[in-house]
């Protein structure tokens, strides 16, 4: 595990996640955090599959990247696993957060545990945020719903600056009360950070959380995702279509094609020796600095024309 | 320009609730004091706007006539909000049987016109302004059901929706903390533009004889007396006053429709 990926990241363990592992109960730590088997998901009266068969787990303090382009069923696999489900999707299969089931668990159980022990950072920061609502507000209603008042130590506004303050905001104060159309895309998104992080979650979710950012604002978000997590020792699925974001930031990596995982590994093994046509594809098409000028860039079909594995 | 509209909408409507409120206090004449002496007087002093069939001044019959159109807009076009909103936000955020149900109840009572109500109910326990106003809420009832569930649809469709959601917020705290503000820019248009036509339905029931008794002064009714051939003005008068109200609420409607839009556009 001393082995080093070429981005670099790949040092699986981290100094605050030893310190979690150790002091967390020998008996919780026995199954993963996180255990997803056999989930298929499908839509509509006709029953199409969006995601098939799927099957991994997240122990505690990993993180794992899932990366797949567009339609390949990463993202209904991440809104599975929230719980978020649309009405006319049917899930199959066993989902289970920390020994509880989730697929099975009544709204009031999955309202105790998202928010606190599971959150989740949208794609959109534009509109994952209610317009009607000051952020600080909005921030503060999380803890809100989580924290009964007496286990309270200090004023829920205290605790919003600080997060604030953490996720690299300047001026907490200002920010908390503004709206979201006030602010930035870079800001609104750290506010989300702010939000997930708020009640120290043993899961965050990520979907695609820097997409709709622009390159360098994506870079430094990653940058405090990282401090953050490492800081609080959550565990991460992170899902992407961007294998150097994935490389930058997770330990491990699950590759989906067409509603099923075609690979998985540590990030640094995959993105090295990739097996599946469909992997190789995507490393491919997104090194194009390894392209020479004047030549064709690689398209995914390229690489599938070779065997295409059920 | 948008300003412009809503200034416009709310000076008129603003003036209609002056005339109900100064009536309590003031009127240029008894409003029920029968003049046979003065019948028909023509427009001019001190009938600044003359007397109708009984010689009862017409400018003070039509201050008088204002408490109406407000109390009976105020009370239709809130009754029917209090029941279809939530009828609606719940049909809008269940998907299932019961918000299938809730907006098909609401679309058979679209087919039922306020007129027919009202004179079932006028039928029923005889005409009045309440069975003019409880005719008036129960037809404006679907509409606000489906604004309601439309908006509804919308806003549900929405990320932070499912951020709520995955914060551990339950459905009822979403309704209210995050689909009501969002809806309520839509549903204030809804409810001036209703307001106006709230006022219509009064004055047509009234004309009819299926609201007030002539005791109590309502503009509708003050055209049912008149005689447009012997005295065209006590006729063309309150029909301005109708007229004039329910312009200011739809001009209210539309200009706080075209001023909230943009916002909302630069919010989301």
């Amino acid at each position: 595990m001393t082995e080093t990926a070429p981005g670099g990241r790949a040092d699986g363990q981290r100094p605050g996640e030893i310190q979690e592992a150790t002091r967390r109960d020998a008996a919780l730590a026995e199954h993963p955090l996180l255990e997803v088997a056999g989930l298929s998901v499908a839509f509509g009266r006709r029953r199409i599959e969006a995601v098939h068969d799927v099957s991994f787990t997240v122990a505690r303090g990993q993180r794992l990247g899932l990366v797949g382009e567009s339609g390949s069923g990463k993202t209904v696999t991440a809104t599975a696993i929230m719980g978020l489900l649309a009405d006319n999707a049917q899930a199959a299969g066993s989902i289970r957060f920390d020994g509880e089931e989730l697929t099975t668990a009544s709204d009031q159980e999955l309202s105790r545990l998202r928010g606190r022990s599971l959150t989740m950072v949208f794609q959109e920061p534009m509109t994952a945020l209610d317009p009607t609502m000051t952020v600080g507000r909005q921030t503060a209603e999380v803890v809100w719903l989580h924290e009964p008042r007496s286990e309270r130590s200090e004023p829920v506004r205290q605790r919003v600056l600080a997060a604030f303050g953490d996720v690299g905001l300047d001026d907490p104060p200002r920010i908390a009360d503004s709206y979201p159309h006030q602010l930035s895309g870079g800001q609104r998104q750290r506010v989300m950070l702010a939000m997930a992080l708020i009640n120290r979650p043993q899961l965050v979710i990520c979907d695609e959380p820097t997409t709709g950012l622009d390159v360098l604002v994506q870079d430094r978000i990653l940058t405090l995702l990282d401090g953050k997590l490492a800081d609080t020792g959550a565990a991460c699925l992170f899902v992407s279509h961007d294998l150097a974001v994935v490389a930058r930031l997770c330990t491990d990596v699950l590759v989906m094609w067409r509603g099923r995982i075609v690979e998985a590994g540590p990030v640094d093994h995959v993105l090295r020796e990739p097996r599946h046509p469909y992997t190789r594809g995507l490393i491919a098409t997104a090194r194009i600095e390894a392209v020479t000028p004047g030549q064709r860039l690689p398209v995914l079909e390229d690489f599938m024309t070779e065997e295409e594995p059920a | 320009m948008k300003k412009f509209t809503v200034i416009a909408g709310s000076a008129m409507t603003a003036l209609v609730l002056l005339a109900a409120l100064v009536s309590f206090v003031w009127t240029p004449f008894d409003p029920s004091l029968v003049d046979s002496a003065n019948r028909f007087a023509p427009l001019g002093w001190p009938h600044v706007l003359g007397t109708d069939a009984m010689g009862i001044d017409t400018a003070s019959r039509l201050l008088v006539g204002a408490r109406t159109v407000v109390f009976v807009g105020v009370v239709s076009v809130e009754g029917a909000a209090v029941v279809g909103i939530p009828l609606g936000l719940f049909a809008g955020m269940r998907h299932g049987w019961w918000g299938e149900a809730i907006s098909r109840a609401g679309d058979i009572l679209f087919a039922l016109p306020a007129l027919l109500l009202a004179i079932l109910l006028a039928a029923a326990v005889g005409a009045s302004v309440v069975t003019a106003m409880l005719a008036i809420a129960i037809a404006t009832v679907p509409v606000f059901i489906r604004m309601a569930r439309a908006a509804t649809l919308t806003v549900m469709e929405l990320d932070y929706i499912d951020a709520a959601r995955v914060a551990g917020t339950s459905e009822p705290v979403i309704a209210l903390r995050h689909v009501v503000p969002n809806i309520a820019p839509l549903i204030g248009v809804q409810a001036a533009v209703s307001f106006g036509m709230a006022i219509l339905a009064e004055a047509g029931l009234s004309y009819l004889g299926l609201s007030a008794s002539s005791s109590t002064p309502t503009w509708g009714r003050m055209m049912r007396d008149a005689n447009l051939f012997t005295a065209p003005a006590q006729a063309v008068i309150p029909g301005c006053a109708i007229a004039f109200a329910v312009m200011g609420f739809n001009v209210l409607g539309d200009g706080l429709r075209d001023y909230l839009d943009p916002r909302l556009k630069e919010v989301r």
